[in-house]
């Protein structure tokens, strides 16, 4: 099945809706978080991550809605410059997190993942980021995302527990980029 | 003081249990029982007002700790409160691939 995107005014509401609803009753409401909005399809959510010591690292994970909610939300770890733009984080840097793949579900962080359409950007590889069905990668039926059930709380439920001890280790460097 | 709903003692010293459907979000389920309670029965009454059954790959956790609530199902909840999830707040999902 190939993506289409979706009308931008029901994108935009139903993203709001279940972004709303994430921080008001979900992981959400909770330190450490907070949404940035960028404009009416795509928001940047500063999340909490724990290290195994208790410390809490904050990172930022933009999230974009064109094809929601019959896909999930396009999911990158992100950083803003000094002239305030948001771009994606780059291995090394403390934006990019140093995660073991084992939270429990499957989960990967590719910082260059070479895509079947020849381009080379960030995966965050699991089968609630749309770009994981950009990829190479097949989800087995139970694991797909399924319209009208999954919301983006699904999206970041799954990185905030990929981002906590013992999975989580801290920061992938100390560069700022 | 904190919004967050957490778990409570109510009239009768029951407790309760605020579980999350992490893959739909929405309002939280809340799951009403005694310390007596067998962790399992929470559980089953969970997947009960869900209207299904546990599926392969199902994961229930303690939203504070990320810890398992399926291996603590034979504990009773006072007891499981006590030692593993003082809130008594549990995140649910269905499986996710990835890798």
């Amino acid at each position: 099945m190939t993506p289409e995107l979706i009308d931008p005014e029901v994108a935009a509401a139903t993203f709001d809706t279940h972004l709303r609803d994430f921080f008001t009753s979900g992981r959400g409401r909770g330190e450490g978080w907070c949404r940035i909005d960028l404009d009416d399809l795509h928001t940047v959510v500063q999340l909490p991550a724990v290290r195994e010591n208790g410390t809490v690292d904050c990172y930022f994970v933009r999230l974009g809605a064109e094809y929601y909610d019959v896909w999930p939300p396009t999911v990158a770890f992100v950083r803003k410059t000094q002239t305030g733009e948001w771009v994606e984080a780059a291995e090394g840097t403390r934006w990019w997190p140093n995660q073991r793949n084992a939270p429990g579900f499957s989960f990967g962080l590719h910082p260059r993942y070479a895509y079947p359409d020849q381009s080379i950007r960030q995966l965050v590889c699991f089968s609630h980021s749309f770009d994981y069905y950009l990829s190479s990668h097949t989800a087995n039926d139970p694991e797909r995302w399924r319209h009208g059930t999954h919301t983006v709380s699904a999206t970041l439920s799954r990185i905030a527990q990929a981002l906590h001890a013992p999975n989580y280790i801290g920061p992938s460097g100390d560069r700022d980029s | 003081m904190s919004n967050h709903q957490t778990a409570e003692a109510a009239p009768g010293k029951d407790l309760t249990v605020v579980i999350h459907d992490e893959d739909s979000g929405g309002q939280p389920h809340q799951v009403h029982a005694g310390p007596g309670t067998p962790v399992r029965e929470v559980i089953d009454r969970f997947y009960k007002e869900l209207a299904t059954g546990r599926q392969d790959g199902d994961r229930l956790y303690c939203l504070a700790t990320g810890q398992n609530v399926f291996s603590h199902a034979e504990e009773h909840l006072g007891d499981y409160q006590n030692t593993s999830c003082t809130a008594l707040e549990w995140g649910f999902s269905r499986p996710t691939g990835g890798a």
